[in-house]
């Protein structure tokens, strides 16, 4: 099969999903879901579906003993400890408690010895285990901060991946630089772009005395429909909505207005009776005002279709 | 604090990727007796299956940090750990011991066990026969294909070979009885 990765592999999800697929086109698969959340939505589906054919099965409970086998895997190994200890029972006669023979003073002197010989062996192997308990205590953690910074890590690798996508879905578009627009903007952009990625996204520049706003509009759909976003750092002008307006030559078609919220943020959806490319630019302006083009607060050009069909 | 077995696999999973046994263990108790019973199934063997389990679960103690929730259900990841590791482990002897075909794959052993079920088996035997009853309702040639898939741990094109088929057969029946299974077990619920 003729495949690459630019291509949506829907029709091998199935296979995929049953491990059927071989070396070549799995991995096309792997390297494409690893940079497409429309297809990682299909991928998932088809993984459920693939899962359930596991409980055809007649179910039977796992035999005992598997799980102790896994955790003492898992587990950082405990030193063993092995006290040469004499399991003997010991024998106690009434011979015990009298005076030997042989005791003097001169005869305490070895067990004395002795006893504080094996009272420093018996500290020494305390302070070992003590000290086998802290290492182990510390691998434990270690082992936790390991994976939770591999998790970090595989999240962070996430995020420039989709990043770099935007950036260059973006630069493809003629919006060189991120830098450009704000986060919220570009995190509404990243997810129409990955949602629809035949949209078409058009940055407006804002006027001189407008400098604080920011729009887009993503068109879709061979310019049939589109999404207006604007954003603007001084949203001072209250309830006052923004006016859209399609611009061909001295024509101004209203396409509608954007109410922003209290954080100068808002969209509007519009869905034009003829394609947005046969217009000539987009301009917006504020309620009240007459649509003149000193006036506008945010313009620019629409440019013509990128893939026209 | 919440115990374990009031969280939810997701949660579960997380915790096990911060190195928590603990979340692992209320995973093994959740999840055992399907990925034993699959390993079973597939390997037709009961010290190897035990193995299997034990590796499986191993695994996702290892690969739990990798799980991502927009590319499936944890239930889903996790039996595809275990399937996938099940594969391995049949691909391996197939190459190395030459096995033969199996044989019996068109019986299956798929119907209800005799034996009496725990109230855990009995649920888990309810699903089990929808799920035989979607797949008896498959056209032959899409369900051989889905089993000797899944179950065989054959590849399309081996199945291809196998079957005396073009590939591009295969791959339309396998696609087919997977979609046709997926609204059939959809249907069911509704």
């Amino acid at each position: 099969m003729s495949l690459n990765l630019r291509d949506h592999p829907d029709d091998l999800f199935e296979a995929y999903a049953l491990e059927a697929l071989d070396a070549y086109e799995a991995n096309l698969v792997d390297q494409h879901l690893e940079n497409c959340s429309r297809c990682q939505v299909l991928a998932g589906r088809a993984l459920e579906s693939v899962t359930r054919l596991a409980m055809a099965v007649e179910q039977a409970p796992a035999p005992p003993g598997i799980l102790d086998r896994v955790m003492a895997e898992i587990s950082p190994p405990v030193p063993a400890v092995n006290p040469a200890v004499n399991n003997e029972p010991r024998r106690w006669s009434l011979s015990r408690f009298m005076l030997p023979s042989w005791f003097t003073l001169r005869g305490l002197a070895l067990p004395a010895a002795a006893a504080v010989v094996l009272a420093l062996f018996g500290l020494s192997v305390a302070l070992n285990l003590r000290l086998a308990e802290q290492v182990d205590d510390m691998a434990q953690r270690n082992s936790t901060v390991t994976a939770q910074m591999a998790n970090a890590l595989q999240e962070t690798e996430r995020l420039q991946r989709e990043t770099s996508i935007l950036a260059a879905q973006m630069e493809s578009s003629g919006i060189v630089s991120l830098g450009k627009i704000s986060d919220w903007t570009a995190t509404l952009i990243g997810s129409y772009l990955d949602a629809f990625p035949e949209t078409q996204p058009v940055m407006l520049e804002p006027s001189e005395e407008h400098s604080g706003h920011e729009g887009f509009l993503l068109v879709e759909d061979e310019g049939m429909k589109a999404t207006m976003m604007i954003s603007s750092q001084n949203p001072a002008t209250g309830n006052t909505p923004y006016l859209v307006w399609l611009v061909r030559g001295t024509d101004w078609t209203p396409a509608g207005e954007v109410m922003v919220n209290e954080s100068g943020q808002g969209t509007l959806n519009i869905e034009s009776g003829q394609s947005l490319f046969e217009f000539d630019s987009v301009n917006v302006t504020m309620e009240g005002q007459e649509p003149a083009r000193d006036q506008v607060v945010l313009t620019s050009r629409i440019p013509h279709q990128a893939n026209p069909k | 604090m919440a115990s374990y077995s009031e969280l939810e696999d997701i949660q579960l999973i997380q915790m096990t990727a911060g190195g928590d046994g603990h979340a692992l263990e209320e995973l093994y108790s959740r999840y055992s007796t399907a990925v034993y019973s699959l390993a079973r199934y597939m390997l037709r063997n009961e010290a190897s299956a035990e193995d299997a389990t034990q590796d499986i679960f191993l695994n996702v103690w290892t690969k739990s940090a990798s799980y991502k929730p927009e590319r499936g259900a944890p239930r889903s990841w996790l039996m595809s750990v275990a399937h996938n590791k099940i594969i391995d482990i049949i691909r391996s002897q197939r190459r190395h011991q030459n096995l033969g075909d199996q044989g019996d794959y068109e019986t299956l052993d798929l119907l209800p066990s005799r034996s009496r079920p725990t109230d855990e088996q009995a649920e888990l035997n309810i699903e089990r026969e929808r799920i035989v009853k979607a797949l008896d309702g498959l056209p032959e040639g899409q369900r051989s294909a889905l089993i000797l898939a899944y179950f065989e741990g054959y590849s399309q094109s081996e199945i291809a070979a196998k079957l005396g088929l073009p590939l591009g057969t295969v791959k339309t029946r396998m696609r087919l009885g997977m979609q046709k299974l997926r609204l059939e077990l959809e249907a069911d619920v509704a």
